[in-house]
């Protein structure tokens, strides 16, 4: 072997001048732009963009799977020094799953639903078997311990089991065991993590970890989420609108982030307040090889240079820069270096307190003791168990807790969706129960719900237009009392262009908005969001954010913000109740509960928080408690977090703990030792 | 499971205990007295009493109806106004030469359909995909009746290579099936048509969906992924609609058999109901009716059978 050889496989995947463009009826549009990115053996290289930025057309086109539609222009693609593109069909199919092999995004949907899983792993397996060598029962084998591997708790019987049949994060782990199932060389995890709650995702990365450990495999992690990929990659490549921006050697942290671009994902990691703006939606045409940064039109930084002339990957301290301002001989004299405090929204805005909308702020939601219970007899599950919420009007009431918790039973049972076993729930002090039928299709009207699946939840058939404006029609809205379509697009930041658009044609923030939409038409006095930013990449989310924070104060909304994202709660409700297991453990006003939380659950949930600290990693890899919840028929005995609690005695597992008030009486806790964990809380040091 | 389809029986028999209401109920509102049909213009009133007395006329519609499907779960189906025998022995043999066309039908319609939807999916877009879309948009648009007249005018009037009219008896299978061929075909067309589009559409959805692309970028060669993964989802909606097809093949026979003089339920119901025969009419209906609602309940049962998600029901739930 020559020293040039050797030296060459060193890079397992080398992508050079990787150019592909997509044929749309009259443009030819530039998906990625002479893109150069590298991963040596054993290394994890995170690539980060938002939506469109091309990054999954990337995979695409390393794995030879681009649409139909698109074209790789120029580049090569090299894996261990073989070109890619120059392999016919039969080698390249040789080559996926083998070599390398990718974790989509959504196990749902990228696993079969008609196949018991192990079908669908022998499936791959005998894909590779040339001529059939290995036995079938070799190939069970492999499997199910491939399943074992990933953690999944009864391999033998999870080989037979169809994918609906899991939960999320184990539907993950199957797909990781899929992936890892040949041994590739290397593992392309696009998205891996973004459809998952954030427990699931510490645990889904730390996996990820592991594997890498004991395959020696390298994973080129790709992601929008900034955060996520600081917690593993060795090295960071950031795409913006099919160009590389910015190359960060090493952990990704705040002071490393140079570019204006990824100073603001940066920044949205934190404060999904900052004020990005939503990219462009259309890529450059291909003959209009644009001149100038395309990052110009939202950079603060911006001067007239940069939309005249094209800057240069510029080598700086932490790796490489497409920013003038980091130029040899420009950045000298560059008025103002980039920072991502920049990005910050400035405090004090006139953000009205809680409370704030007058004397004639009246409950207008009044929950007590809520059960739903599904299934029958000794399968029963509790998915909401004796719940109490108040939500005042104009207020934003929070609930957070991990998937599986009840946190989204609660809130359909708030717009009928799911019927209660028990309990009351009344709107303006009326009881929901004893309401006439009449009564209760108003109670539609003015309580309205934003689903989590905003595509999913829009009718694939119906163009936006007639969508936004089918509510007048079901509640009998008076023609003189109807907006138009383009003003109701206008509230929701959408432009009147999309009218004619059906859903599958809108991304996933502007569908979410859609949905929003559609839900604020009828003037609703409550609105229920179910996870509103989930799946949205940071800019989406920061608009999607502002949005529900605007309706509130311009219109007195109420609103249920049931999520997982504790960042959003923090800048966006008043209050907060913390859910666990259909119970909830803690509740009272968020600044407080943010501070000093009083229960062992909230530590554990706002230790996932993120912390803007410029020397520290942008996002820190944290495990909030062992295990994913417990079975939902069979809870733990007395206090339902005590198998995960740090604090727990024997009483916890004996004794249920009641909420009860602590504190000034504002906020409540269901802990048995709610005043030494406050306490801890609130000194200075902490315990973790 | 179980429960689901005894709850779907529960209302399939619903079904017919409505349509049974309906149909005694419709003598009373359809102009022309039955007890006329059966003693001719000049009859007496003290006649016409007499005979309505006998048949049951007389009692109100509710009980009719209650003696009618009291008579039918015993076989009993009424006699028949004009020839005196049992309903039921008049419907024996029509209901199999019946039966025969329709499955016939039926499986020919699956036996071409599907793969020339199989065809036009995987080669989307190219020339075969064309010439299925346009052969089979032409055949959806083309009533039974024009098919079956111009395969007669070719296929017997001009080339004399099958039989022309009649349906031919058991005694001679070959005569049988050789007269069994053109009726068939003529009923399968249009359903050739209809599930070579539904395949061919089921299957294209199917190929664009996430788990394909798993499949794909996994190295799954594309006849696993065409026919293993694709065709297999992708049948499961096509699996249901056979159920549905059974009763509107069973209905086309009515065309069918006329044109091609077959002894049938079809010929049957016309002519009975241009004799105002009562009973032979209920009788044929019930049987359509039946073969209906049993279609769409193998449809149903069908539907959870092949789609594991629908079946949760029985078993322990999502898996933590």
């Amino acid at each position: 072997m020559t020293l040039a050889q050797s030296a060459g496989v060193q890079d397992l995947l080398r992508i050079e001048g990787l150019t592909v463009s997509y044929r749309t009826t009259e443009h030819e549009r530039l998906a990625l732009d002479s893109v150069d990115l590298s991963v040596d053996r054993g290394e994890i290289v995170g690539l980060v963009g938002q939506s469109g930025s091309g990054k999954s057309t990337l995979a695409s086109a390393v794995l030879g799977l681009l649409p139909s539609n698109a074209r790789q222009v120029s580049g090569s693609v090299e894996l261990g020094g073989v070109e890619l593109t120059w392999l016919s069909a039969q080698e390249l199919r040789d080559v996926r799953g083998q070599e390398i092999s990718i974790v989509f995004q959504d196990p749902t949907t990228s696993l079969n639903p008609r196949l018991p899983i192990g079908q669908q792993m022998l499936q791959v397996l005998r894909a590779h078997d040339s001529g059939g060598r290995t036995s079938r029962r070799l190939h069970r084998e492999k499997s199910v311990a491939g399943l074992a591997e990933v953690g999944l708790p009864d391999p033998l019987r999870a080989f037979h089991m169809y994918p609906h049949e899991f939960s999320g994060g184990m539907r993950q782990r199957v797909m990781i065991a899929m992936a890892l199932l040949l041994d590739p060389r290397l593992i392309i995890a696009d998205e891996a993590t973004s459809a998952l709650d954030v427990t699931l995702e510490a645990q889904i990365l730390e996996l990820l970890l592991r594997l890498r450990e004991r395959h020696d495999a390298s994973v080129l992690f790709i992601s929008h989420n900034l955060g996520v990929v600081s917690q593993l990659c060795d090295r960071t490549t950031v795409l913006h609108a099919g160009r590389v921006v910015e190359e960060i050697n090493g952990r990704v942290v705040w002071s490393r982030c140079q570019h204006p671009y990824t100073q603001s994902l940066a920044a949205s990691v934190a404060h999904r307040d900052a004020r990005l703006r939503p990219t462009p939606t259309t890529a450059p045409d291909v003959d209009d090889l644009a001149i100038g940064c395309r990052f110009a039109r939202q950079c603060p930084q911006a001067h007239d240079l940069c939309t005249a002339s094209t800057p240069a990957l510029y080598p700086s301290k932490g790796g490489a820069v497409r920013c003038f301002a980091y130029s040899p001989e420009l950045g000298r004299d560059w008025p103002v270096k980039p920072t991502v405090t920049d990005w910050f929204e400035p405090d004090g805005d006139g953000r009205p307190a809680p409370g704030e909308s007058g004397p004639a702020a009246a409950g207008l939601v009044s929950v007590r003791d809520l059960h739903v219970h599904f299934g029958e007899r000794d399968r029963t599950v509790k998915a909401v168990d004796g719940v109490d919420l108040h939500i005042e009007r104009g207020e934003i009431v929070a609930v957070v807790g991990e998937s599986g918790s009840g946190k989204t039973t609660l809130a359909e049972t708030l717009v009928r969706l799911v019927r209660p076993t028990g309990g009351s729930i009344q709107l303006d002090g009326r009881d929901l129960s004893s309401m006439t039928r009449s009564e209760v299709r108003d109670v539609r009207r003015r309580v309205q719900m934003v689903f989590q699946s905003a595509q999913g939840s829009l009718s694939p058939r119906m163009q936006v237009g007639s969508l936004i404006t089918e509510p007048y029609k079901i509640f009998g809205v008076p023609k003189d009392q109807r907006l138009q379509p383009d003003e109701i697009l206008a509230q929701v930041d959408l432009s009147a262009e999309l009218l004619d658009s059906y859903p599958s044609q809108l991304s996933g923030g502007q569908a979410r908005r859609v949905g929003l939409a559609r839900a604020l038409v009828c003037q609703p006095e409550l609105l229920v969001a179910d996870e509103p930013t989930s799946g949205l990449d940071a800019a989406a989310a920061a608009t999607t954010a502002r949005l529900l924070g605007d309706l509130r104060d311009r219109r007195g909304l109420a609103i249920l913000l049931v999520t997982h994202d504790l960042s959003l709660v923090t800048n966006l409700a008043d209050r907060v109740c913390v859910m666990y297991f259909g119970k909830i453990v803690e509740t009272g006003p968020v600044s407080q509960i943010v501070q000093t939380p009083a229960h062992p659950y909230t530590k554990a949930l706002l230790s996932l928080l993120l912390d803007p600290d410029t020397s520290a990693p942008v996002g820190r890899r944290k495990l909030l408690a062992e295990g994913e919840i417990p079975s939902q028929s069979a809870p733990p005995s007395g206090c339902r977090f005590h198998p995960r609690c740090p604090w727990a005695q024997e009483i916890c597992s004996v004794n249920e703990p009641p909420l009860v008030a602590i504190g000034d009486g504002t906020r409540s806790a269901a802990c048995h030792f709610a005043d030494a964990v406050m306490r801890e809380s609130a000194a200075p040091e902490d315990r973790s | 499971m179980l429960i689901y389809v005894a709850k779907r029986l529960v209302l399939a028999i619903a079904v017919l205990v409505v349509i049974a209401f309906l149909l005694i109920a419709l003598v009373t509102v359809v102009p022309g007295d039955p007890a006329r049909t059966v003693l001719g213009t000049h009859a007496t009133p003290e006649l016409m009493r007499q005979v309505r007395q006998t048949m049951g006329l007389d009692q109100p519609v509710w009980e009719q109806t209650w003696n009618f499907l009291w008579g039918a779960l015993h076989g009993d189906l009424g006699t028949d106004f004009i020839t005196r025998a049992p309903v039921r022995d008049e419907l024996g043999r029509p209901f199999v030469n019946t039966l025969v066309l329709s499955l016939t039908s039926m499986i020919l319609a699956a036996a071409i359909g599907i793969p020339a939807g199989v065809v036009s999916a995987v080669n989307s877009g190219g020339v075969i995909d064309r010439i299925v879309r346009a052969v089979s948009m032409v055949l959806l648009s083309t009533p039974v009746y024009v098919v079956g007249l111009v395969l007669l005018l070719v296929l017997s009037v001009h080339f004399h290579w099958l039989p022309s009219l009649g349906g031919g008896s058991f005694s001679d299978p070959l005569d049988y099936a050789q007269r069994l061929l053109m009726p068939a075909f003529a009923l399968a067309v249009y359903w050739i048509a209809y599930l070579a589009r539904l395949v061919r559409s089921s299957m294209l959805e199917v190929l664009e969906q996430d788990f394909v692309r798993t499949s794909r970028a996994y190295g799954v060669p594309e006849s696993t992924i065409n026919f293993r993964v694709a065709l297999r989802n992708a049948l499961v909606p096509i699996v249901a609609l056979l159920g549905l097809m059974l009763g509107y093949t069973l209905a086309g026979t009515v065309y069918v058999e006329q044109i091609f003089g077959r002894v049938g339920l079809g010929s049957l119901a016309l002519s009975s109901i241009g004799n105002r025969d009562w009973p032979v009419v209920r009788g044929v209906v019930l049987i359509y009716a039946v073969a209906f609602v049993l279609g769409s309940l193998l449809a149903d049962v069908a539907y959870r059978v092949l789609d594991p998600r629908l079946r949760v029901e029985q078993d322990a739930g999502v898996f933590v």
